[in-house]
């Protein structure tokens, strides 16, 4: 079996050790802190530790099979992988009816969330168009296909409404295109429509905006058409803001409102924030101490064993603590762009980049929110945060970079 | 793959390492700024959510009477509190805890709106509630965040209602006391309750003590998780007692010889020193009515109740002394020299006594002619209208003063009111400069009719004085306090009597000697009343107050024994009619109880030994 020996020999020589103890130590951090979130807990009715460590072993188990599974197999399945997560996308939507729902309820307590599922799948089928033979960035449809397959799960999952979710899906986008040799000021444009819709509320940050705009379109000496066309979508944006803004869900525009000014509203919109700005920075540089987080085992933080285990891990543990976890998932995204410069087949290196994109955005999301500097979203932080779905989809990325990076010779 | 192709994948792969590494770095500097540069600000903000001073109330002082029985004491009850809400909508709550306490959601809303920017302290809801209450709230905790159970001691009155005026009562601070009191710094806080009459109030910073405050650690729902001490502790100092003049047991005898619908007051007072053995005001309130909360019903229906039972009538009830004031007028008389020991006056005949062209009559129209001491015995009026009109008004107004009328007496109470003797301005004030009579008003106010109004604590020093050969007292009523921790009696200072401005022994031992002969004489007032108390010769003198609205006013002020007075019984009875039909049996009662108690047990010295502490 000469496969069995090059994969054990590859193993030693190519498994990106750092990578996997870097997730691995993100992981149990993850479950140690989700104990102290989740014990003595009123609002949970038993300490959630042992459920995300039995979650933790259905990843160790997805990062087996993923390792095992040979390129040909994500990249044939590409495609059909996208369009099982789709159909779970609509599926939610269609059972769940009215209100917000972003769950199937499978037997038992157990409950998928198809989105998390959706942002793996999105990367493995952006990766397998991008690097057909054939794309050519001059071609207005080779963007729109990307844009399109990263668009598509956008709108479902806002639809749930989740728009904080919604947004992972065209963030991921940006690096996977760079990746493929899209130039910066084509990301910058790419960017510009959302830039302008934040920029659109003074004139003084919307007027160098379009300026800053025109400049590289005129630079870029774009088609004629194709410049009128950006300029255009950036002014009609720009303009239409203030109307959107209005008929956005109130909870979005509060979430907007309370990060732009929590104190505002102390006890309402803003007491997340506010609540979780405190444990962090009651925490000092050592931490109040293991357990002893009195804004975690007072319930001061709210969703603390979802959204705000940041917070939890920086009032324990104190600066030592956020750091180490900073230089964690600072190692897992400095080993995957390693592994994307290694791995020689084009398709694996834009899998790779997609999966280190969807771990970027969600860490500094999710910890942009515990501090108070972004909304809150309701993203997950990778590896930490309680949650099935999403624990085992962020192992089974880390799975997909370690097998390709152990493949590099393979082709 | 070209080499040109792996630089370009290198360099790509370097721009996201350096955009991932900035942005991250960027959360850390965050990181560090909040848990370094501002952590002692969030520490503060931290330690604001999770910890609540709670008070530590002190236990008010006991109040005991002079033979060391406790009159006021405490007793541990539980109030129902609410903290108001700090991070949730509490509507459910309120209705909720309404339906347990049995009163209106509304009443509660209103109540935690009154509270104003006192966060945090537990509003007291209901006082007092049953343990049953206390179960189901207990039972419930979880669905009731920011209620509260608190420890909290409560007034208790052995006596029940006995001396309610007197003693006073506890209310919750108002809004205007509450402000004033945080004003000078004291410690008082929204709901608490304070001494709002009587020795309660006068007492108040005595019996109050000083708070204490601790500590306790909440979660986010309000609920207490554990004491702490981190913060400190200071433990709450607690109130001292007090150690009264009064005879609880005397007091209770005076009250319970008026009859139920009776109103009138009762004094009973130590003429050498001014101790007040008994000071009853009837009708009676209780004093239990106004320590719960929203008790604004109770006190609307007592307030306008027209037999105002809260006023204490012993010392701000206002009525013309009537012949009580003879023996001042006496004094005067004899003292000026207008009159003497043998000297009889105009006759007192049917027709009255005539001065000019109008005629004044007596109440009794044939006491003949008297003496000074034979007119206090038959309390006849002419006899005193031609002292007064001999004396002029103002040496008969310089006595009065002298004996404590118009004028407040001293006793460390609220409420006291100083009553009127008139002057010549008073007269020039109200009648006119030149447009009154001087004869005219003295005849009047020689017999205690007129402008003249008294309070019964008035005549009762005024009594004492004759009694005690011309001493004025000025009455108290508390004579020791008590520290809880010490346990020592510590004698509070009291106003010495003094002397009577310019007044001979030799005109108060007939003054004296007349007040006798009303009990003793032949034709005394007072002498078919049973009013003897067995081996005790007693003295007095009655009044009949007229009054324009309705039925004479009763008076009977007493001393005994006449050859060394240790007691003044001042006994006033509101439209009750003549004095000594009404008010002198009265006092009789009262001062038979006195005398058989102290042949049986009494020890001289007051207070026979210590109180239970």
């Amino acid at each position: 079996m000469t496969r069995g020996k090059r994969l054990s020999r590859h193993f030693l020589r190519d498994f990106d050790h750092r990578l996997f103890w870097s997730a691995i130590g993100l992981i149990v951090i993850g479950i140690v802190f989700v104990y102290s979130a989740t014990v003595e807990n009123i609002q949970v009715a038993a300490p959630l530790h042992t459920r995300q460590a039995l979650w933790a072993l259905v990843g160790l188990t997805a990062i087996l099979v993923a390792i095992r599974l040979p390129l040909q197999f994500y990249y044939s399945t590409a495609y059909l992988i996208y369009g099982i997560a789709m159909l779970l996308l609509v599926g939610v939507l269609v059972v769940g009816g009215g209100g917000a729902e972003r769950w199937f309820n499978l037997a038992g307590a157990i409950r998928l969330q198809p989105s998390e599922p959706a942002k793996v799948a999105m990367v493995l089928a952006i990766a397998r168009y991008l690097s057909g033979h054939n794309v050519n960035f001059r071609r207005v449809r080779d963007f729109l296909i990307p844009v399109g397959l990263a668009g598509l799960p956008f709108l479902l999952v806002a639809r749930q409404p989740d728009l904080g979710t919604a947004l992972v899906f065209p963030a991921v986008l940006l690096p996977v295109l760079f990746w493929r040799g899209v130039p910066l000021w084509v990301i910058f444009l790419l960017c510009s429509p959302l830039l302008s819709v934040v920029t659109a509320f003074s004139p003084y940050t919307w007027g160098p905006m379009l300026i800053a705009v025109g400049v590289v379109v005129w630079k870029s000496r774009l088609r004629r058409e194709l410049a009128l066309l950006v300029v255009t979508v950036n002014i009609v944006l720009g303009a239409v803001t203030p109307t959107v803004w209005d008929n956005l869900h109130e909870y979005q525009r509060q979430r907007i409102l309370t990060f732009v000014d929590p104190q505002q509203d102390p006890l309402g919109a803003g007491y997340h924030v506010i609540q979780s700005t405190v444990a962090v920075g009651s925490g000092g540089l050592l931490g109040k101490g293991y357990l002893q987080g009195t804004q975690t085992k007072l319930n001061f933080l709210p969703a603390q064993h979802t959204d705000f285990m940041f917070s939890v891990i920086a009032e324990e543990t104190g600066l030592v603590g956020a750091l180490v976890v900073l230089l964690l998932f600072m190692g897992v995204l400095h080993r995957s762009l390693r592994a994307a410069v290694e791995v020689k087949n084009s398709f694996a290196g834009l899998v790779i980049i997609g999966a280190s994109a969807i771990i970027f955005t969600h860490v500094v999301v999710n910890i942009g929110m515990a501090l108070g500097l972004l909304p809150i979203t309701g993203l997950p932080l990778p590896f930490i945060s309680y949650g099935g779905s999403h624990l085992v989809s962020m192992m089974l990325l880390i799975g997909i970079v370690l097998g390709l990076r152990m493949r590099w010779v393979e082709y | 793959m070209t080499d040109a192709e792996v630089q370009a994948r290198r360099w790509r792969a370097n721009v996201l390492f350096v955009g991932y590494g900035a942005f991250l770095l960027f959360l850390l500097l965050r990181v560090g700024h909040l848990q370094v540069a501002r952590h002692d600000v969030f520490v503060q903000l931290s330690d604001q959510n999770r910890l609540r001073p709670v008070v530590q109330q002190p236990i008010r002082g006991r109040i005991y009477d002079r033979e060391g029985r406790i009159i006021v004491d405490n007793r541990l009850s539980w109030t129902v509190t609410i903290t108001p809400p700090t991070t949730v909508q509490q509507d459910n709550v309120i209705r909720e805890i309404a339906t347990i306490l049995d009163v209106p959601p509304e009443d509660i809303v209103v109540r935690l709106r009154e509270r104003k920017g006192h966060q945090y302290t537990p509003v007291p809801i209901k006082r007092d509630v049953s343990f049953e209450v206390v179960a189901r709230i207990r039972e419930r905790g979880p669905e009731l965040p920011y209620v509260g159970i608190q420890m909290e001691p409560r007034r208790r009155y052995p006596y029940g209602v006995l001396a309610s005026h007197t003693l006073g009562f506890l209310r919750e601070i108002d809004e205007e006391e509450l402000s004033e009191r945080q004003r000078r710094g004291e410690d008082y806080l929204f709901g608490d309750l304070v001494g709002k009459d009587g020795v309660e109030r006068a007492y108040e910073e005595v019996l109050r003590g000083e708070k204490g405050i601790g500590y306790v650690e909440v979660n986010a729902q309000g609920r207490t998780v554990r004491e702490t001490r981190e913060r400190g502790y200071l433990p709450p100092v607690h109130g001292n007692h007090l150690i009264t003049t009064l005879d609880i047991e005397l007091q209770g005898v005076a009250e319970s010889a008026f009859s139920d619908t009776a109103r009138g007051a009762v004094i009973a007072m130590d003429p050498r020193d001014g101790a007040l053995l008994v000071m009853a005001s009837l009708p009676h309130f209780d004093p239990l009515d106004f320590s719960g909360v929203l008790d604004a019903a109770t006190w609307d229906s007592l307030n306008s109740d027209r037999r105002k039972p809260l006023l204490n009538r012993a010392l701000a009830g206002l009525y013309p002394p009537a012949s009580t004031v003879k023996i001042v007028s006496a004094t005067a008389g004899l003292q000026e020299g207008v009159i003497n020991e043998s000297m009889t006056l105009d006759p007192c005949v049917p027709g009255g006594w005539r001065l000019g062209n109008r005629s004044f009559h007596c109440w009794k129209e044939d006491h003949g002619e008297l003496n000074v001491v034979g007119a206090i015995e038959q309390s006849c009026d002419v006899f005193f209208y031609q002292v007064g009109v001999r004396l002029g008004l103002r040496p008969l107004h310089r006595m009065a003063t002298s004996f404590g009328l118009g004028q407040n007496t001293g006793l460390n109470l609220p409420g006291e009111v100083p009553g009127n003797f008139p002057d010549e301005n008073y007269y020039d004030r109200t009648i006119g400069s030149g447009e009154w009579i001087e004869s005219g008003q003295v005849i009047n106010l020689s017999v205690g009719q007129g402008e003249i109004l008294a309070t019964p604590l008035q005549v009762a020093v005024m009594t004492a004085a004759i009694a005690n050969g011309g001493m004025r007292v000025t009455p108290y009523m508390v004579r020791f306090t008590v520290p809880r921790e010490e346990g020592a009696r510590e004698p509070l200072a009291q106003t010495e009597p003094v002397p009577l401005d310019g007044v001979d022994p030799e005109a108060l031992a007939l003054v004296r000697e007349g007040m006798i002969r009303v009990i003793n004489g032949e034709k005394g007032t007072a002498r078919n009343v049973a009013l003897r108390v067995p081996g005790v010769m007693v003295a007095g003198k009655t009044g009949t107050g007229q009054n324009p609205h309705g039925e004479d006013h009763a008076w009977f002020t007493a001393f005994a024994p006449v050859e060394d007075p240790e007691i003044v019984v001042t006994v006033l009875v509101e439209n009750g009619g003549g004095g000594s039909a009404v008010a002198a049996p009265i006092a009789a009662e009262v001062l038979r109880a006195y005398f058989r108690d102290r042949a049986a047990s009494r020890s001289p010295a007051v207070g026979g030994g210590g109180p239970p502490i």
